[in-house]
C-alpha cells in the first residue's frame, strides 16, 4: 500500500473516531486522550510515516509529507477544540454545582472600636500636626503653681469658681485644665514652640447628662517672635471647618480667662440646624466649641519668657464635648458607661 | 445677672433695640456679655382689681380662715380668706367673680365651710408677680379703688440674662450695663444725678422724740480688707411696702420685694453695681461701728438664722463684743431691718475682694453682696450709691438724714495711666485698626486719653475697670468693640520648631497599639480615674493609692492604681445588657504616691467568637489572652525573656496575686540582660472566688501590663535581614512525658543542643488518653524545622542532628519516645 493510501485511511479512521467522539454521550478527558495516543501517541502510524519520511523517495517525499502534517494538524487541532470544549462544559457544570447562598454572613474578623474620645484626639493632632504642631504631655496630678498661678489665677480670685476643684493634698489637685502643660512646657524649651496637648481633666461637678467630674481637654499653644490674634483667628478657623467641614461657620466672641488677654469664646454654626436654629443650639443657630486667647503677659512672666519680645496664643476645648457635636451624642454619660452599644458604633466613625 | 430692658433705657435710649431685643442680646454676646432674652409673655390674669378691706371676722367653722368684707369703690363684697397677713384698712388686690388667673383659672362664687365668698384676695405668686406665695400681696396705701391692677403694674417688660465674665464686676449693674450699651449704640448715657441732700436732723447730740439721747455713732477700722467704709444714719423711718413701680423693679430682675429699706438697698444695688447694707442702728446700742477681725471662736447668726463659725480673717461689723454683720457678705438677724425699727445705719462699702471671697467660700454663702464685692466695686460708687440710697429712704421711709457722714477712706487710690502705641497694638492684633476709632471706642467706655506723641497715647483707667491693667487689656476693650469678625484669618508661617519630640513618638507608640487592639476586636474603654477604696483593697491594689481630700462620694474617693477592675466592672455591665462576649482594653495613666504611669490593661470573656453558621462558638481562654500579649510585644519590638513573652512560672504569680486563677495565670517578665528581669505585667483567669464575688457567670480573663516600662525598653533598630534561599525541612519529635513537664522546658532541652541549622519548633499536637499512654501523662508532637544558610541539608545530616535532639531529650527529661 502507498504511503498516500495509508495516510488516506488514517485519515478516514480519525475523522470517524473524532466525530464519535463529538457525539459521544460521556465524553471525558481520557477517552479523548485515547484517540490522541491512537493518531498522534509515539508509535501510531501517522507518526511513524513522519518519522520516515527521510526516507522516502524523493518524488514522493514532499506530497507525502505534506499530506501527513496537515493530517497531523487537523487531528491535533481537532483533539484540543474537544477537549477545550469539554473543560469549558466542566468548568459551567462547575459554575451551576458549586453555586453558593451569596447572601449568607460573611466570617468576618469583629472590629473592636477605638473610643470616641480618643477618635476626637487623634483626628485633632493629624489637623494640627499639618499646621506644624507637636505633642506634649503633662501630669493629672499637679501642683496648685502650675494648676492656677503660673497661669495667673491666684488663690481666691473668682476664675477659681470655674474650676471647682479636686484636691489630693494642701496644694496638690486634680488638674482642672490641661493649661499646666503649657507652664510645664514653656519652663523647659525656649520658644519658638508650636504644640497640642490632650488629656484627662477633672472638677467638682456631679455627673448628670452635661456633666462629668472627669473629662478631656485638648490644649494648644504657639508661641513665637510675631504671633498675633489674626493667627489665632486663622489656625482655629482652618482647624474647624477641617474638623466639622468645609461649609461650617466660625465665629469669636470676647471672653474672659485668666490666662489669656484677649480672650475669646469661639461658636461654629449649629451642626444640626446649619445656622437656622433648632433645640441643639436653644434656637441660637450657634454652639460653643472653644475658649482661647493671647497668651496673658504674666503667663509669660511665670516661665521667664519676655513678653516684650515674643507673643502667643493659646486655647482649650472640651474633647467629650467635640465629639457630642460632631456625632450627635446628647448623654455626656455615655462615655463613661463603655456599654458596647455606644462603643460599637465608632467603628467607622473619623 | 438679669437686666430689664425698661429700666434699661432710664438710663440709655435703645432706639428700635427696645423693640428687637433679640438683636441687642446678640450684639451684647458679640461684645462679650453672653446675653439672652427672657421675654415676660402676657400675664395670664384679666378683672383684678384694688380693693380696701374694711372688715375681717373669724370663721365660724374654721380657724384658719376669716371672712372679709372688702369695698371696690363700688360694691361691699364677702371674701373668705386664708393669708395670716392681712390687716383692716389694707389695700389689696381682689380678683372678683368671673375674673381669670393665670393658668385658666376662673374666679366663681364658691362656698368655704358654709360661708360664701364673693372672690378671692390673690398674691404675689397667684399673679405671677414673684415667687412670695406666703400672704397676700399688701398694696401701698392710696391708690383709687375699682381701678384694673394691670394699670398699676408694668407688666410687660423684657428681660436679659446676662453671663458676666468674671473679671468685669463693673457689669454688675444696670449702669455698667447701660454705659457699655451706650458705646454699642453710640448714644448717651444718662446716670442719675447725685442728690443734693437734705440734712435736716441736727448735727449735735440728739434727742428723739421719746427724749432719748442718741450719740453720733463714730468709726474704727480695725481690719485691712476693708478699703472705703461710709454710712449715713437716718432717722425715724417708717417701714412699710415700698411703692409699686421699685417693686416691679426689683420682681423683674428676680428679687424678692420685703419693706421699703431693703427694696431701696437692694434697688441700688441693681441700679449702680454697689451693694448697701441697712442695720438696725438701735442694735449698736449707742456704742461705737467697728469694722474689725472676727474673734477666735466667734459665732454669727446671719440673716438666714443658720449660724456661722467665723475665722479671725473674716471681716465683721459690730461692736467690740457683738457682730452685727459679716462684711459685705451677709447681715445679721439681730441687726436687720424690721416692721419694729426706727433709725437704720446706711452702709456703703468696699471690701477686699480675696477676703470676701475666702470667707464666702468657706462658709458657703453667696449673696447678691459677696458676689459683686468678689468682683470689685467701684471705690467712687461707693458714696455715689449711699447718697442717693439715702435719699430714697427718706424719700419712701419718710426717714431724717443726719447730716453727718461716716467716710473712712484710708488709702486714697490713684488712677492707672496706660501708655498705648497704636503700632504695638497692630503688631499683637495682627492688623490695623485707625487711630480715629481707637479713641472713640475706649472714650465711649469712659476712658480718658491725652496725646503722647504720633499715634501714642497716655491712657486713663476709670477706678471701676479694675481689670484693665496692660497693653493687652486695652488692645481687648478695642477690639472686642470693633469686632472679633473684624479680625483677618492668618495663616501661620513655617517655624523653626524642632520636628520630633519623645512625647510624639509615644503618642505614636500608643496609637499604633490602640489600632492594632482594635483590629483584634478589642473596644478601647475610657474610665473614670477615681474608684472606691473597697475595690482597691477587694484586688489588693490599695497600696500607696492617692485619696481625694474633697471626693464626690466614698465611691470616688481614691485614684486608680490600677486599670483591670474598671474593666472587670464595665464586662459585667455589657453581660447584664445581653451581650454574649467582651473584648475591652484601656490604655490610661494610673496613679500612685509613686508617681503617675502608664498601662494597658486587656479583658477577654465569653465566645470567642461570636457564633457563624457552619462553625461552633467556643469560649476564650488563656492562650487567647497570651497571644494577643505576644503580638502586643512583637509590635513594641521588645525582646521577651526566653522565647516566650509569659514565662510559665505559675507559682511565682500566684503568690503575689491573689485574685488571680492560681493554675491559669502568670507574670510577665521582659529581660534586658541575660539574668536581669524585671515584671512589666500579668495575665490570667479572675480566681473562681473572686468570680463569685463578683456575680460574674463567665471565665474572665485579664491582663495589665506597664508600657512605661516597656516603652524604654530598648528596642532594636528596624533593619532587614537576610534569609536562607535553600529549602527548609522538617523532622517531627513526639514522646510521652508526664503532665507537670511544660512546653518551655521542652523547648529549652531542644534549645540546648545549640545546632544554627535548628530554626523553629513547633508544637502540633498534644493528646491525652489514661487508657493508652497512662494516669498523668500527655503525649506530644513537635516539628522541627532546618535550614541552612549556604547549602541543600543532606539526608545524613538531618538524621544526624535529629538523633542528638532524641538523645538531649532523653538524657534530659523523663520522658518515652513514640515511633
Amino acid at each position: 500500500m502507498s504511503e498516500s493510501s495509508k495516510l488516506e485511511e488514517i485519515r478516514v479512521a480519525a475523522v470517524e473516531d473524532i466525530q464519535k467522539l463529538k457525539v459521544h454521550s460521556h465524553l471525558n478527558l481520557e477517552l479523548i486522550e485515547e484517540v490522541r495516543v491512537k493518531y498522534l501517541g509515539r508509535n501510531a502510524g501517522l507518526i511513524c510515516i513522519l518519522k520516515n519520511l527521510s526516507q522516502l523517495s524523493p518524488d514522493v517525499r514532499p506530497q507525502v509529507g505534506k499530506i501527513a502534517n496537515e493530517t497531523r494538524k487537523m487531528i491535533e487541532s481537532e483533539i484540543s477544540a474537544l477537549r477545550d470544549n469539554l473543560v469549558r462544559i466542566q468548568e459551567n457544570q462547575k459554575l451551576v454545582s458549586e453555586k453558593i447562598d451569596v447572601t449568607l454572613a460573611g466570617r468576618t474578623h469583629d472590629l473592636g472600636s477605638f473610643h470616641p474620645v480618643s477618635l476626637v484626639i487623634s483626628k485633632t493632632e493629624e489637623i494640627f500636626a499639618r499646621m506644624g504642631f507637636g505633642v506634649e504631655e503633662g501630669p493629672e496630678i499637679e501642683n496648685e503653681f502650675y494648676n492656677f498661678e503660673a497661669l495667673n489665677i491666684p488663690k481666691n480670685h473668682p476664675a477659681r469658681a470655674m474650676h471647682d476643684t479636686f484636691y489630693v493634698s494642701q496644694n496638690v489637685v486634680l488638674r482642672t485644665h490641661t493649661s499646666n502643660v503649657q507652664i510645664r512646657v514653656m519652663q523647659n524649651k525656649k520658644p519658638p514652640l508650636r504644640f497640642l496637648s490632650a488629656g484627662a481633666t477633672y472638677r467638682h461637678d456631679t455627673l448628670d447628662v452635661t456633666h462629668s467630674p472627669m473629662f478631656h481637654q485638648m490644649e494648644g499653644l504657639c508661641v513665637d517672635e510675631k504671633v498675633s490674634l489674626s493667627h489665632l483667628k486663622g489656625v482655629l478657623t482652618a482647624y474647624l471647618q477641617a474638623f466639622f467641614g468645609d461649609k461650617t461657620k466660625v465665629r469669636f466672641r470676647p471672653s474672659f480667662f485668666p490666662f489669656t488677654e484677649p480672650s475669646a469664646e469661639v461658636d461654629i454654626s449649629c451642626v444640626s440646624c446649619s445656622g437656622k436654629g433648632c433645640r441643639m443650639c436653644k434656637e441660637s443657630g450657634w454652639l460653643e466649641v472653644l475658649g482661647c486667647g493671647m497668651v496673658h503677659d504674666n503667663v509669660f512672666r511665670a516661665v521667664k519668657y519676655n513678653p516684650q519680645k515674643i507673643s502667643g496664643f493659646a486655647f482649650g476645648m472640651g474633647v467629650e464635648r467635640l465629639a457630642m457635636l460632631k456625632y450627635q451624642i446628647s448623654d455626656i454619660r455615655l462615655f463613661f458607661e463603655n456599654d458596647v452599644r455606644f462603643l460599637k458604633q465608632f467603628r467607622t466613625a473619623l | 445677672m438679669k437686666i430689664s430692658l425698661k429700666w434699661l433705657s432710664d438710663y440709655v435710649s435703645l432706639g428700635k433695640f427696645s423693640r428687637q431685643p433679640g438683636a441687642l442680646a446678640e450684639k451684647l454676646t458679640l461684645r462679650g456679655i453672653e446675653t439672652k432674652v427672657f421675654s415676660k409673655q402676657d400675664i395670664g390674669w384679666r378683672g383684678v382689681v384694688v380693693a380696701k378691706i374694711e372688715k375681717i371676722e373669724k370663721h365660724p367653722q374654721a380657724d384658719r380662715l376669716s371672712v372679709c368684707t372688702v369695698f371696690d369703690g363700688k360694691d361691699h363684697l364677702q371674701i373668705v380668706c386664708g393669708a395670716q397677713n392681712i390687716a383692716m384698712g389694707d389695700i389689696v388686690p381682689l380678683a372678683k367673680m368671673g375674673s381669670e388667673l393665670p393658668g385658666n383659672f376662673k374666679i366663681k362664687q364658691a362656698s368655704l365651710r358654709g360661708v360664701d365668698s364673693f372672690g378671692m384676695l390673690c398674691s404675689k405668686k397667684e399673679l405671677g408677680l414673684g415667687q412670695d406665695s406666703e400672704g397676700i400681696f399688701i398694696l401701698p396705701p392710696g391708690l383709687k379703688l375699682g381701678q384694673p391692677l394691670e394699670k398699676l403694674i408694668d407688666i410687660e417688660d423684657t428681660v436679659l440674662e446676662c453671663e458676666i465674665p468674671a473679671n468685669r464686676g463693673d457689669l454688675l449693674s444696670h449702669l455698667g450695663i447701660a454705659q457699655e450699651v451706650s458705646s454699642l449704640l453710640g448714644t448717651l448715657c444718662h446716670f442719675p444725678p447725685i442728690p443734693k441732700l437734705s440734712f435736716r436732723g441736727p448735727s449735735k447730740p440728739w434727742r428723739s422724740t421719746a427724749d432719748e439721747l442718741i450719740f453720733f455713732p463714730s468709726l474704727k477700722l480695725n481690719h485691712q480688707g476693708c478699703e472705703r467704709y461710709m454710712a449715713m444714719l437716718i432717722q425715724n423711718i417708717k417701714i412699710g411696702p415700698s411703692p409699686l413701680w421699685l417693686q416691679n423693679r426689683l420682681e423683674s430682675v428676680g428679687l424678692r420685694a420685703i419693706n421699703n429699706v431693703v427694696d431701696i438697698t437692694n434697688f441700688i444695688m441693681m441700679e449702680t453695681g454697689q451693694p448697701l447694707h441697712a442695720f438696725d442702728f438701735d442694735q449698736f446700742h449707742q456704742g461705737k461701728i467697728i469694722v474689725r477681725h472676727a474673734q477666735p471662736d466667734e459665732q454669727f447668726v446671719a440673716l438666714d438664722d443658720k449660724t456661722y463659725a467665723l475665722d479671725p480673717a473674716d471681716i465683721v461689723i459690730g461692736t467690740m463684743d457683738r457682730s452685727l454683720a459679716l462684711g459685705g457678705i451677709i447681715g445679721g438677724s439681730q441687726s436687720a431691718v424690721s416692721d419694729s425699727t426706727h433709725h437704720i445705719l446706711l452702709e456703703s462699702a468696699c471690701f477686699d475682694q480675696q477676703l470676701i471671697r475666702k470667707t464666702a467660700r468657706r462658709l458657703k454663702i453667696q449673696t447678691d453682696s459677696s458676689y459683686r464685692f468678689e468682683r470689685g466695686v467701684d471705690i467712687e460708687t461707693v458714696a455715689t450709691a449711699l447718697q442717693r440710697g439715702a435719699q430714697f429712704i427718706s424719700e419712701m421711709a419718710h426717714g431724717t438724714i443726719h447730716k453727718k457722714v461716716i467716710d473712712t477712706y484710708p488709702k486714697k487710690k490713684k488712677k492707672r495711666f496706660i501708655s498705648l502705641h497704636e503700632d504695638k497694638m497692630e503688631k499683637f492684633l495682627g492688623f490695623k485698626i485707625q487711630p480715629k476709632q481707637i479713641q472713640s471706642t475706649l472714650k465711649s467706655l469712659g476712658f480718658v486719653l491725652k496725646k503722647h506723641g504720633k499715634n501714642q497715647w497716655n491712657v486713663e483707667v476709670p477706678f471701676y475697670r479694675r481689670d484693665v491693667e496692660t497693653v493687652a487689656d486695652i488692645s481687648e476693650e478695642v477690639v472686642r468693640c470693633v469686632g472679633f469678625d473684624k479680625i483677618p484669618n492668618q495663616p501661620l508661617q513655617v517655624a523653626k520648631i524642632p520636628v520630633s519630640t519623645g512625647v510624639a513618638d509615644g503618642a505614636a507608640l500608643m496609637f499604633e497599639l490602640k489600632k492594632y487592639l482594635v483590629s483584634q476586636g478589642f473596644f478601647e474603654n475610657i474610665h473614670w480615674s477615681f474608684t472606691s477604696p473597697k475595690k482597691l483593697q477587694f484586688y489588693e491594689s490599695h497600696h500607696d493609692a492617692i485619696t481625694i481630700l474633697n471626693p464626690l462620694g466614698e465611691d470616688f474617693s481614691q485614684m486608680r492604681t490600677v486599670l483591670f477592675p474598671s474593666l472587670i466592672d464595665a464586662c459585667i455591665y455589657n453581660f447584664n445588657r445581653g451581650q454574649t462576649s467582651h473584648k475591652s482594653f484601656e490604655l490610661r495613666r494610673v496613679y500612685s504616691k509613686n508617681g503617675e504611669a502608664l498601662h494597658l490593661s486587656l479583658l477577654l470573656s465569653g465566645q470567642a467568637k461570636l457564633s457563624v453558621w457552619k462553625e461552633l462558638a467556643r469560649d476564650v481562654d488563656f492562650f487567647d489572652l497570651k497571644g494577643v500579649v505576644d503580638s502586643i510585644f512583637e509590635l513594641l519590638s521588645v525582646i521577651a525573656m526566653d522565647e516566650n513573652v509569659s514565662r510559665g512560672d505559675l507559682s511565682a504569680s500566684s503568690s503575689s496575686l491573689k485574685f488571680l486563677h492560681t493554675g491559669k495565670s502568670s507574670e510577665i517578665f521582659i529581660s534586658t540582660h541575660p539574668n536581669v528581669r524585671h515584671s512589666v505585667g500579668f495575665l490570667g483567669a479572675l480566681h473562681p472566688e473572686w468570680q463569685r464575688k463578683l456575680g460574674a457567670d463567665k471565665e474572665i480573663y485579664i491582663a495589665e501590663l506597664n508600657l512605661d516600662l516597656l516603652f524604654k525598653m530598648h528596642r532594636e533598630e528596624l533593619k532587614f535581614q537576610e534569609f536562607s534561599k535553600y529549602p527548609k525541612v522538617s523532622r517531627d519529635i513526639s514522646f510521652i512525658a508526664d503532665e507537670n513537664l511544660s512546653h518551655v522546658e521542652i523547648i529549652k532541652v531542644i534549645g540546648s543542643v545549640q545546632n544554627p541549622l535548628i530554626q523553629q519548633i513547633v508544637l502540633f499536637d498534644i493528646f491525652r488518653d489514661t487508657a493508652v499512654i497512662g494516669e498523668g501523662k500527655k503525649s506530644v508532637a513537635y516539628r522541627i524545622f532546618l535550614q541552612s544558610f549556604d547549602r541543600t541539608l543532606e539526608d545524613e545530616e538531618i538524621d544526624t542532628l535529629h538523633a542528638e535532639i532524641i538523645k538531649h531529650l532523653q538524657s534530659a527529661l523523663n520522658i518515652k519516645m513514640r515511633d
